[in-house]
């Protein structure tokens, strides 16, 4: 920890940790932000996509000489008009991407592999032009057997999605292709021991179905490419650099040509750090010189962008009678979607890393099967495998007597335990989360007929990265700041605010906008928690730059050393001399052009020192014995948020995580058809909670200061995905006396365990 | 296809626009006249994003004809605030972080004004079931229904 | 003297052996050093991009974290986030 932290974390906060109103806040409420399909450009087109209707086909021919004849279509674009890649890793900020697979799944090249997955696009002068132009495409299909579930796709005789897939992570390498792209294996000691040392052993199987993200806007772009190859491109994207990235290497063209500029944001959830639409636009928009908008109706977001993994799970604890773990062991199957890169490596690192074990073992394998392939979610992998390990841990503390929070305290982990997947742990919240849940008044009071209690913990280890931001001094004394990261739910809020901390000077005096890829170095995208941590991290530090030339212009001024001026309050002040001497910002600034040129400040680094966020959930149920319906009763969500810099937006996380939780555990699944066709892709019956569903979220903000950061800050919005899952299975469970092990516990599923066992 | 004259009255001003037999009002006020304050999360009528009101009713865009809303009054998000600042919900959604993302916020205020016009005190059951056609992905409902229940109770007191 | 400590799937990559000597003063040296002592593992952190976590620190794609005298090294996979 070094001085300028150590002084922060002691120091008395005016601003950091208060509640003032947004700065985009009147824009939002107004109708007047500009979210990604609320930008026209003139003479522009509209774009549209021709999607497989196959689960798994060959493509054998296509045809667009008629879409192309059409009158008002002035672009057909299919893979033809994308260079191919070859199979090979190449990073895109922290992510390790295969071009190869990307290029495919934005365009179909020799096989469709979900029915959705995108096979043309045109751009035409209207969307009633553009419709019939998609049905004049003509495209003959060799339809080929599907696979749709984890079990089937590893058979031996399962059909192939990628014939040259051949298993990563197995010694020796198969020698025959399958539908397993990879094994991952983490964890130390030697589980056979530790369960040879077990008083009891308890060992189940999961199952957890597809969801989607559900951010309630679809994805939208507005490209335009001029004749000269220039390129700006207007998205909806949690990431802008990482979009201008992506497009560059698919597109063939330099990231000084593309201009990406991140609209407005309405939800992503991680749904959004791919592309999808982008380089299609963009493809149109090169091929018809016009500017081309795109949009996805909300089927094509359900059947055709990255919802997250389902799942089957195998999970086995030993414990003593005292509740102490001997051994965890657990095997976790995800798919992948079409392509490979379910998010099985986090979820096996995370499973068990809530707790101080000896003896450990996370096994994971990702597997292809004919769905879309799938995107980030929120913590993604975390919640599956957690559930499954929250669920054992649930049942061994009922056979053993003991209070499921108490069984929990006795195995967690702390600063130093050894993560499951090696590292040791700095400070970390696992026990401040557990006792502030056994102290909160809703862990005592009594429950009704017919209702349960659930809790459950969840871990997410938080992420750093590459980030970039700016700060201007303004000549009246007001402050500029860019930032590189998509403000997707209140961060440029809580970036005005660590300046303003830092400055002096109040919040409304600084103006923080998001900067379009030609305004800032590389940033990666907003996700893995990582806004308010790492942009903040910059923030803070130009912030302190800035602060240390205007004490320099103060100095100049008053003819003095520059250790003779130090900064308080927005003012700089001189140390020494009997008459107190002090000039504010705004002095300072209006004569900055005359002490030496604007004052400004940028900081870019690759920030680290992410500090992992725990949390426990509480949940009552109420299990309608007539109809299998599950109610949520009574909810509090306990998170170690490090420290929140407005505590309002960390409660919101907290809240909005826990009811996509609920929705998981309780109703949300992809539910496929015989034929691979996606039967619920609609709002009406792919039911996310609405209003009425839910009760009050109450919220317990923990802070154990993350040593790494000016503030603390650990970041918060990945973990409250993660509890709400097994808590409510556990609060289910213990209502009706049956053990549940497959989400969601939809009525009809309830019903059917409540009615045969 | 022959387009239809319709004439209507939007947040208190005059429009008349040609429309095709087939679009949307929803369409219409994106498209045609760019009110893009409405917002499509569905255009089924699942989600709420485009609440407006519609003669004091208050209706999805998506699933009104904007043929049906010739002689009509339409008030959209854009007209909430008057010329002297911003309606005591928008404030009250401000004050009180109801909204992250923001894109179901405009559908969600349409709403809650129609609520609080009909009902100058509901409960929290009430507000919860009046806004169940409005989908949140982001908050969790929890500080929607607070600053709901709160600004109605500072109507009721102003 | 730092010490490469691998567990889980790495360790099945290098039959069995969880445990490496190593030199490298950062994670630059630790790439040129893995090529020597342990060629198996010299391509996962070159192409698939592995973070390395320094002393219980992650540090994702960071090739000047520095490494200890006595700094135990793991090698772990990236970490994106929704
Ligand atoms: S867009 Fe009208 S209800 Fe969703
Ligand atoms: S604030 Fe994002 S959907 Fe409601």
């Amino acid at each position: 920890m070094n001085d300028m932290t150590q002084s922060n974390l002691e120091r008395a906060l005016k601003i950091v940790g208060t509640r003032p109103a947004r700065p985009d806040g009147v824009d939002k409420v107004t109708g007047r932000a500009l979210f990604g399909s609320d930008k026209s450009l003139p003479n522009m087109l509209v774009g549209r996509v021709l999607r497989s209707p196959y689960a798994h086909a060959k493509i054998i021919s296509i045809d667009t000489s008629k879409a192309e004849a059409l009158n008002g279509v002035k672009a057909v674009i299919t893979c033809a008009d994308f260079e191919d890649f070859p199979s090979e890793f190449v990073p895109n900020g922290e992510m390790v991407v295969n071009l190869k697979d990307i290029t495919r799944n934005i365009m179909a090249r020799e096989k469709a592999l979900y029915v959705g997955h995108t096979v043309a696009a045109v751009a035409a002068t209207s969307d009633e032009i553009a419709e019939k132009a998609l049905g004049l495409i003509d495209i003959k299909y060799e339809v080929l057997p599907h696979v749709l579930e984890v079990e089937d796709a590893e058979r031996p005789d399962a059909p192939l999605l990628h014939e040259d897939m051949i298993t990563i992570g197995v010694e020796p390498a198969p020698k025959k292709a399958s539908n397993v792209a990879k094994r991952v294996e983490f964890g130390f000691g030697d589980v056979e021991k530790g369960f040879a040392e077990a008083d009891l052993i308890v060992e189940r199987e999961f199952t957890t179905q597809q969801v989607h993200q559900g951010y309630i806007e679809p994805h939208a772009c507005l490209a335009s490419v001029s004749e000269d190859g220039q390129a700006d491109l207007w998205c909806t994207t949690q990431g802008a650099f990482v979009v201008r990235n992506f497009c560059s290497k698919l597109l063939g063209l330099s990231a000084a040509q593309i201009r990406v500029t991140a609209s407005e944001i309405g939800g992503g959830f991680g749904g959004k750090t791919v592309v999808y639409l982008e380089p299609l636009a963009l493809a149109l928009s090169r091929k018809s010189c016009r500017p081309v908008k795109m949009d996805m109706s909300r089927a094509e977001v359900f059947t055709s962008s990255g919802p997250t993994s389902g799942a089957k799970i195998w999970v086995k604890i030993g414990v003593k009678n005292d509740g102490r773990i001997t051994a965890g062991d657990c095997v976790l199957k995800y798919q992948a979607g079409a392509f490979q890169g379910a998010p099985v490596g986090p979820g096996a690192m995370c499973a068990f890393a809530p707790y101080d074990l000896e003896n450990v073992r996370a096994v994971g394998y990702d597997i292809v099967v004919n769905r879309p392939k799938v995107a980030a979610y929120r913590a993604p992998g975390g919640p599956i495998s957690e559930y499954g390990v929250e669920s054992v841990l649930d049942e061994i503390a009922i056979k053993l007597k003991i209070d499921p929070i108490e069984i929990r305290l006795k195995n967690a982990a702390k600063e130093g335990t050894i993560a499951p997947y090696g590292p040791k742990l700095g400070p970390i919240g696992m026990i401040e989360t557990l006792e502030a849940a056994k102290a909160h008044p809703h862990y005592s009071a009594p429950l009704g007929p017919n209702q349960g209690r659930g809790v459950a913990s969840g871990f997410w280890f938080n992420i750093g990265g590459e980030t970039s931001s700016s700060i201007t001094i303004n000549e009246d004394g007001t402050v500029g700041l860019t930032l590189g990261t998509t403000d997707i739910g209140g961060s440029r809020a809580s970036m005005a605010m660590m300046a303003s901390e830092e400055l002096g000077v109040p919040m409304d005096l600084i103006k923080p906008v998001i900067g379009d890829t030609n305004s800032l170095g590389f940033n990666f995208l907003t996700g893995g928690s990582r806004a308010t941590f790492s942009t903040g991290m910059t923030v803070v530090r130009s912030t302190r730059e800035a602060i240390e030339e205007l004490r320099k212009r103060a100095a100049l001024l008053w003819e003095v050393d520059l250790d003779q001026v130090e900064w308080v309050d927005g003012h700089a002040r001189l140390i020494a001399g009997d008459e107190p001497k002090t000039m504010s910002l705004a002095q300072i600034a209006k004569q900055a052009g005359k002490t030496g040129g604007p004052i400004m400040a940028n900081c870019s680094m690759n920030v680290t020192g992410a500090g992992p966020s725990l949390g426990t959930h509480i949940v009552d149920v109420e299990v309608d014995t007539e109809t299998g319906k599950v109610s949520i009763v009574r909810y509090t969500a306990i998170q170690d948020a490090g420290k929140a810099i407005h505590p309002a937006y960390v409660e919101g996380q907290m809240q909005g995580g826990a009811v996509q939780g609920i929705g998981w555990a309780l109703n949300e699944e992809y539910i496929y058809n015989d034929k691979g066709q996606l039967e619920n892709a609609g709002f009406l019956d792919y039911r996310i909670p609405v209003c009425s569903d839910v009760p009050m979220i109450d919220t317990v903000i923990v802070e154990v200061p993350n040593p790494n950061h000016p503030y603390g800050v650990r970041g918060v919005g990945e973990t409250p995905i993660i509890p709400p899952l097994a808590a409510i299975s556990n609060a289910v469970s213990r209502a009706t006396n049956i053990r549940f092990n497959e989400l969601p516990l939809s009525p009809p599923k309830v019903l059917a365990r409540l009615m045969h066992g | 296809m022959s387009k239809t004259q319709v004439a209507t009255c939007i947040n208190g001003d005059t429009h008349e626009f040609l429309c095709d037999t087939h679009q949307t009002l929803l369409d219409v006020l994106r498209h045609e006249l760019d009110l893009t304050g409405s917002k499509e999360g569905c255009a089924t009528g699942d989600c709420g994003a485009c609440s407006v009101m519609l003669d004091d009713r208050l209706v999805c865009a998506c699933l009104v004809l904007g043929v049906e809303v010739d002689g009509k009054e339409i008030e959209t998000i854009e007209g909430m605030s008057s010329g002297s600042g911003l309606h005591a919900i928008q404030q009250k959604f401000i004050d009180l972080a109801a909204l992250q993302c923001g894109i179901c916020t405009p559908g969600v205020l349409v709403a809650t004004k129609a609520l609080l016009t009909k009902n100058k005190n509901p409960s929290e059951e009430e507000v919860r079931f009046w806004l169940a056609g409005n989908l949140c992905r982001c908050t969790g409902y929890d500080k929607i229904v607070r600053a709901v229940l709160e600004v109605a109770a500072d109507m009721r007191n102003a | 003297m730092a010490q490469l400590i691998l567990t889980g799937s790495l360790k099945n990559l290098t039959k069995g052996v969880g445990a490496f000597n190593i030199q490298a003063k950062n994670v630059h040296q630790l790439v040129g050093e893995l090529k020597q002592i342990c060629p198996v593992l010299a391509p996962l952190i070159e192409s698939e991009g592995f973070a390395v976590a320094i002393d219980g620190e992650i540090y994702q794609d960071i090739l000047f974290a520095p490494i200890g005298e006595n700094s135990e090294v793991h090698l772990i996979p990236p970490i994106g986030g929704g």
